[in-house]
């Protein structure tokens, strides 16, 4: 087999034995140190007992089911939103559909544990919007207590504030594969005798199957792994929530942290198995001779109009909930206790949390881990994709594989493992988990198979003969890169290490998980995210304190987005989602 | 002026062999074409002259110098490719720029050598248009340019027409061999249409499972096809598969397996009790009403199974007892021509009666 490797050239050959030495310690060991972890029992020894215990206590149990049902529930709400929306404006032109293509963008614009936090400060206890409707109700006599607020701690509460990040993934993925679909695909079908429902379920939805699947997978690996949203609602019957509480508790039991992570691990890759095993997730090749027809697109007429404008008028107005919470609560004055109506304008929680060096510090800190993240990510995610695209070698399964693990397993899992791996003195007292690399690397490491994948398809855009014609005229392998493959795929590129910024910058389970004490300016390493978590847990002021950090996390994901997708045209949503 | 020598060319790709032990010399100026089937190796063959594979086996000479070791970019070949592999980030001028900036020349005279190159392929003007904004004939012209300006040795031409649409590509072809004419640059062709093959070719190969079936001028392809493979490939055909019955003097007697008797004018090298191949082109097989009489030649009855009418010619299925007989009735008129289902005599000469081989 090496002699085999040595057939492809050199520099591809130190290529993909650097990946696959980083990909190994930075992936592959550390998940496999989990799975140790999890067998390892109290005296020692190899067994079974932590997964009896797991399922044996009934909070852990009820902590699992409650994380299964939770996926399964969002994947529903969310498919039932996603789905007739990507219909919808991908078939139809109707009065104000430009409007509504932008706002429907709208929910990714801000991150998932932002959102939280405003949705707990709009409908949670003494929220917004929960203050207005009990007045209301007390207006109209009706006698109904609001006091734990609208969304509780609970299944339901997790699965509405989940729905409204995660709905965008199936539209836009659903989208996606609909707009490919070749109109001459479903005009033979009406060729022959086939319409209405009976086309759509026997033509349209299998061919748009592909995107539908994706998003799906991606939406069900989301809330299974979540962290952020149980901590914000502090809904502790929920595995991952539990896992983290055993890890950072002191004195907690570390090995259940490691057997509800395996868990967890297991049943993503059953459910990636499934879809991949049953629907696919490739996208028919269509084979097209001459120019591409323009997708099929009908007017409808004033009355439907009317309906899809109010049913997209409702969603938006829902989706902008968070936004609307952010603003309020980083800019108004907070109202007394049980009151909605703010006090007024201000900047004081702003400028709070500017003053504090831990907030500042926190913001610049996570600036520093991002961008570096995201050139060490798009370096290490081009070059794999590179050795896939363009070399035939022995081990190239193997590399595909192991740069597409981290899509399948919960973030806590890489946290643990950095944990239990890193937390040892390598040289000295040097450890890897006390010093600020260790965000950077697993935001990195993390966000690889997106990496991966959007690199794949950039190069693939480029074909061969580009790089022929080149050589052909007399151009060297190096001029013919440079000058040919280069300026075709930075923007591609570009765009991939600017959505590893974003991510990066708002990323929730490592950033929580791993806390090293050294960082790039000094002592102090928190990053945003954690600064976040920790002002929202601080009361009333402090939680204001805390939106103003994640308006600034809106800002940085909401420009991030702008750029990827004027370098892409539109297409950035695809990219997005972990 | 350069020629080609391609000495026991020999390339796998795993257990495919792809061109299987080929030599060739292809002579200075000539247009030369490789002609087949998809996956016959044509591609693969062409692909090793400009250095894109790198051949198992063999040798590959401009003039005297071995070159099959040298990269692509040291062999300064011309390549069309089959999608033109247009540069999508360049105009027009840029594209066709390319070649000269890697030879280092100066502003000036790139700058001159495009503009005759564009004029040459009929695009003046359009030198600051990106590639998406030209028609496909354009696209192709630019690919053209492109790989002329650098005034390359050979110029290879990857099935460069196949996405044009049928009137674009007659007009293109003409194009082509006029240019390749006036400069003069030895020219590999690689195409599976056989029309084009011999509409523009000097001489051309027919290539089938990575060998050379035969080699020679378009004229001597077409009348003589050395098997079977040829004979099926290039045009329509009558074949006959036969045992020669009895030799006379100027008439040779052939038995088809059908039990038609053939008689053939001269057929070199036959002898009696052999098992033949033979082959009657349908432009020599005449169509007359059923009372036809002729003292000399071939004549069977049959009945019209179809007429195709291509304008110039209509082209009768004739299903005779024996088996189905195509032939071809130029300037067909009202008059002249013949319904489904007619009963009718079809007549060829002797001297039309061609050997491909014997069995």
């Amino acid at each position: 087999m090496l002699k085999n490797l040595r057939s492809i050239d050199k520099f591809s050959f130190s290529l993909f034995i650097i990946a696959v030495i980083l990909l190994s310690i930075f992936v592959l060991i550390p998940v496999f140190t989990v799975v140790l972890n999890a067998f390892e029992e109290p005296n020692g020894e190899i067994g079974l007992q932590n997964f009896a215990n797991l399922f044996n206590t009934p909070s852990y149990r009820r902590g699992l089911i409650n994380s299964i049902i939770t996926a399964s529930l969002t994947l529903i709400t969310t498919s039932a939103i996603g789905i007739p929306v990507a219909y919808i404006m991908t078939r139809y032109v109707f009065f104000g559909k430009k409007v509504f293509s932008l706002l429907t963008i709208l929910p990714l614009m801000i991150p998932p544990f932002v959102g939280a936090l405003a949705l707990v400060g709009m409908l949670g206890r003494n929220g917004i919007i929960t203050n207005f409707l009990q007045q209301s109700f007390l207006w109209l006599g009706l006698n109904i207590s609001l006091e734990a607020g609208l969304i509780l701690p609970d299944i339901i509460g997790i699965v509405f504030v989940q729905t409204f990040h995660l709905w965008p993934l199936i539209y836009l993925n659903t989208s996606a594969s609909l707009s490919k679909i070749d109109p001459t695909l479903e005009e033979s079908a009406r060729n022959l005798g086939s319409s209405g429902f009976g086309l759509f379920r026997r033509i349209t939805l299998p061919l748009a199957m592909p995107g539908f699947a994706a998003g799906a997978l991606l939406v069900f690996l989301w809330s299974i792994a979540d962290l952020g949203t149980p901590i914000m609602l502090n809904f502790t019957e929920y595995s991952v929530f539990q896992a983290y509480n055993e890890l950072t508790i002191q004195g907690g039991y570390r090995e259940m942290a490691s057997v509800i992570s395996i868990v967890l691990t297991g049943i993503s890759a059953f459910v990636l198995f499934l879809v991949n095993r049953y629907v696919g997730l490739k996208e028919y090749a269509t084979v097209r001779a001459g120019a591409a027809p323009k997708s099929i697109q009908k007017k409808i007429d004033k009355k439907i109009n009317v309906i899809v404008v109010l049913f997209l008028s409702i969603l938006v107005l829902i989706s902008i909930i968070p936004h609307i919470g952010t603003l309020l609560m980083a800019f108004t004055i907070r109202p007394s206790y049980g009151e909605w109506i703010p006090k007024g304008f201000t900047l004081d929680y702003m400028l709070t949390a500017f003053a504090d060096s831990r907030s500042s510090l926190a913001i610049a800190n996570s600036m520093v881990y991002a961008l570096l993240a995201s050139f060490a990510g798009i370096f290490l995610g081009a070059s794999i994709a590179y050795l896939l695209v363009r070399k035939k070698f022995p081990g190239k399964s193997i590399l595909d594989i192991i740069s597409t693990i981290p899509f399948a397993i919960p973030g806590i899992v890489i946290g643990l493992g950095y944990i239990y791996m890193f937390s040892q003195p390598i040289i000295g007292n040097f450890r890897l988990t006390s010093i600020w690399y260790i965000l950077v690397i697993s935001y990195s490491m993390r966000r690889l198979p997106y990496t991966v994948r959007s690199s794949h398809a950039v190069l693939k855009q480029v074909h061969k003969s580009l790089e022929e014609a080149a050589t052909n005229l007399g151009a060297s392998r190096i001029k013919s890169f440079t000058s040919i493959t280069l300026p075709l795929i930075t923007p591609g590129l570009v765009a991939g290490a600017v959505l590893i910024f974003i991510t990066s910058f708002t990323e929730v389970s490592t950033s929580l998980l791993l806390q090293p004490i050294v960082g790039p300016f000094g002592v102090y390493a928190r990053p945003l995210t954690l600064q976040i978590l920790l002002q929202a847990k601080g009361g009333p002021a402090a939680t204001r304190v805390a939106s103003c950090l994640g308006f600034i996390q809106i800002i940085a994901t909401t420009i991030g987005l702008y750029i990827t997708n004027k370098l892409l045209g539109g297409r950035a949503g695809l990219a997005f989602g972990g | 002026m350069v020629y080609v020598k391609l000495e026991n060319l020999e390339k796998s790709f795993g257990l495919v062999v792809a061109v299987d032990n080929i030599s060739l010399t292809i002579e200075e100026s000539e247009f030369f074409t490789i002609l087949g089937p998809s996956g016959c190796g044509k591609t693969t063959t062409l692909r090793m002259i400009a250095g894109f594979y790198k051949p198992d086996r063999g040798k590959i000479y401009f003039n005297d110098k071995e070159v099959h070791r040298l990269p692509p970019e040291k062999r300064n070949t011309g390549m069309v490719f089959q999608n033109y592999a247009l540069w999508p980030h360049m105009t027009v001028f840029k594209n066709v720029a390319f070649g000269l900036e890697m030879r280092k020349l100066s502003k000036e005279d790139i700058r001159n050598r495009v503009m005759t190159a564009l004029d040459l392929v009929d695009l003046e003007g359009l030198g600051d248009r990106t590639p998406d904004q030209l028609s496909g004939g354009q696209q192709q012209r630019v690919a053209l340019a492109r790989a002329l300006v650098i005034e390359p040795d050979v110029l290879l031409l990857d099935e460069p027409l196949s996405n044009l649409d049928a009137k674009l590509r007659v007009e293109m072809r003409t194009e082509i061999k006029k240019l390749q004419k006036n400069l003069g640059i030895t020219t590999i062709y690689v195409t599976h249409d056989q029309k084009e093959a011999l509409a523009v070719s000097d001489r051309l190969a027919v290539m089938g499972k990575g060998k050379f079936e035969q080699v020679g001028k378009p004229l001597e392809i077409y009348t003589k096809p050395s098997n079977k493979f040829v004979a099926s490939f290039i045009g329509l055909i009558n074949l006959f598969n036969g045992t020669v019955s009895k030799i006379r003097k100027d008439e040779i007697w052939i038995r088809t397996n059908e039990g038609l008797d053939i008689i053939a004018g001269s057929l070199e090298g036959v002898k009696e009790g052999m098992e033949v191949l033979l082959a009657v082109r349908p432009e020599h097989v005449e169509v007359h009403p059923q009372d036809f009489v002729s003292s000399e030649g071939n004549v069977v009855n049959g009945i019209v199974e179809s007429v195709e009418y291509l304008g110039d010619l209509a082209r009768y299925n004739v299903k005779t007892k024996y088996q189905i007989i195509n032939a071809d009735q130029y300037s067909p008129s009202v008059e002249k021509s013949f319904k489904l289902g007619e009963k009718v005599m079809v007549y060829f000469g002797k001297e039309d009666v061609h050997l491909v081989e014997v069995l």
